[in-house]
């Protein structure tokens, strides 16, 4: 599992497609907020949480797309089923790698949104990075799965959205609730539910990944 | 619990094997054995099934039916167990490496995947050898990506071979290859050969099947029908390769269960 997070952070050393792709897209959503929306009312914690998780879902959704694409390349694929270890343990080995990308990007992310939406009255509290932590697993858990899937067909720029969009939907109001409780520094007990519903939402997504992925690898 | 004889001198053995994709049959019921330290070529028509058996046998994909066994494990209707796919090598059309990737993390990356050699050093010591048993020295730092189809080759014959496979299968290794590349490259598959290691490999070039393949079996419409053990000399192979396959306007109509056993 690990060699696979090590292959996959080496190619990204190499090249820096993922995260530079996935930062560009990410200041390019954010500026369009920031010129398309009335400045006075992006600066509420809910509006910088909401623009946060929209962003890391586009510009996430198209480094998920190439995570696949350089498997699928020159069959390397097919040498990863071919080894001889537990195909879960191939998922969870992308799936953390994927999950690093999305960390980096959010964590560069929210003082670029800081910056550009003039946000005020922030007073990060714990709730924060256990909210992005929580929220990212879930998106790497669903999107890797998807991804995978996705990626043996023509259509898998389109694919993957189309599938793993209604099924993150819950996690991104979640994810959004506890981010924005996390950067005004609000209490648990005000958001305690949208944190378990992360949690459980993580846990089942990564379970059904590492018990189904045998059959994504197949054939 | 005594081993199945398949895993003695029989490492490959299959029984009515079938494969279908979807309604479409592709492999119509193959009974083959493949003896310890054979070299076996599959030859047929392009859609005879050659590629779908050797993928079956490498667990790429799973059979429709019948039986297989490899290396004494039965693989259907499931695929291979870690612990057989760890006695197995598989070369393909496409390199199956990362072009992003030096060739030295390529072969250490699937080092490590393979668990080849005791320890670190031990692994590194496993990469370089496998980099010189192919002559990979000079290319050993470049990206998969800026190889030669040639190199690229030799280094998927590397990454197959790393965790010294007691069965090796080979999809069309040769296409694409200049001629000192097919030189290099069968000087590979001849050390390896020599080494004890079971070989099956699909091709087209009726030369390097009679230079280097102990047998030769034929494949029509998803069934075999022919096997020439010992392989004939080339032209004698190609006339008697295309008596079996010229009166076929696609490549692969039936026309009868027509087995020639020499």
């Amino acid at each position: 599992m690990w060699s696979i997070v090590r292959k996959d952070l080496a190619i990204e050393r190499r090249t820096g497609e993922m995260l530079s792709s996935l930062l560009l897209l990410a200041l390019l959503v954010v500026l369009l907020f920031a010129f398309s929306l009335e400045p006075e009312r992006l600066r509420g914690a809910e509006f910088v949480a909401g623009i946060l998780w929209t962003t890391l879902l586009l510009a996430g959704t198209l480094a998920l797309n190439r995570s696949f694409v350089l498997e699928r390349e020159a069959g390397a694929w097919t040498a990863l089923a071919l080894c001889p270890l537990d195909r879960g343990s191939i998922y969870l080995g992308k799936t953390i790698a994927n999950l690093i990308f999305l960390l980096v990007a959010a964590v560069l992310l929210l003082p670029l949104l800081a910056l550009f939406l003039g946000t005020t009255g922030i007073a990060p509290s714990w709730l924060l990075p256990a909210s992005i932590v929580l929220g990212t697993a879930g998106f790497a858990a669903v999107g890797t799965l998807f991804s995978a899937m996705a990626s043996r067909t023509r259509a898998r720029e389109v694919l993957l959205p189309l599938l793993s969009f209604p099924i993150l939907a819950p996690l991104l109001i979640a994810a959004a609730r506890t981010t924005a409780a996390g950067l005004v520094g609000e209490p648990l007990e005000h958001v305690s539910a949208w944190l378990v519903l992360l949690g459980a939402f993580d846990l089942v997504f990564l379970t059904a990944g590492w018990l189904t992925f045998d059959y994504v690898l197949e054939e | 619990m005594a081993r199945p004889a398949c895993d003695g001198e029989t490492p490959i053995r299959a029984r009515a094997l079938r494969k279908a994709y979807g309604l479409l049959p592709v492999l119509r019921g193959i009974d083959l054995d493949v003896e310890r330290g054979s070299f076996v070529a599959l030859l047929g028509a392009n859609g005879a099934g050659k590629s779908t058996l050797l993928r079956l046998l490498a667990g790429v994909t799973r059979a429709s039916g019948g039986s297989l066994e490899i290396l004494g494990a039965d693989c259907h209707p499931g695929r291979p167990e870690p612990a057989v796919l760890a006695r197995i090598g598989f070369v393909a059309h496409e390199p199956l490496v990362y072009r992003d990737l030096t060739v030295r993390q390529n072969l250490a990356f699937f080092a490590d995947l393979y668990g080849v050699g005791r320890d670190r050093a031990e692994r590194a010591a496993r990469v370089q050898a496998a980099i010189d048993s192919v002559r990979l020295e000079r290319n050993a730092e470049r990206a998969a990506r800026n190889l030669s189809r040639g190199t690229l080759q030799r280094l998927a014959l590397a990454r197959a071979s790393l965790h010294e496979p007691e069965i090796l299968l080979l999809d069309e290794p040769f296409a694409g290859l200049d001629a000192p590349g097919r030189d290099r490259f069968a000087a590979s598959l001849e050390n390896l050969h020599r080494a004890g290691t079971t070989l099956a490999m699909v091709s087209h070039d009726l030369g390097e099947v009679a230079a280097l393949a102990t047998r030769a079996i034929v494949l029509r419409d998803g069934r075999l029908v022919a096997d020439f053990s010992p392989v004939p000399p080339q032209g004698e192979l190609r006339a008697r390769y295309r008596a079996l396959v010229d009166d076929d306007p696609e490549g692969s109509q039936v026309t009868g269960d027509v087995v020639d056993r020499p």
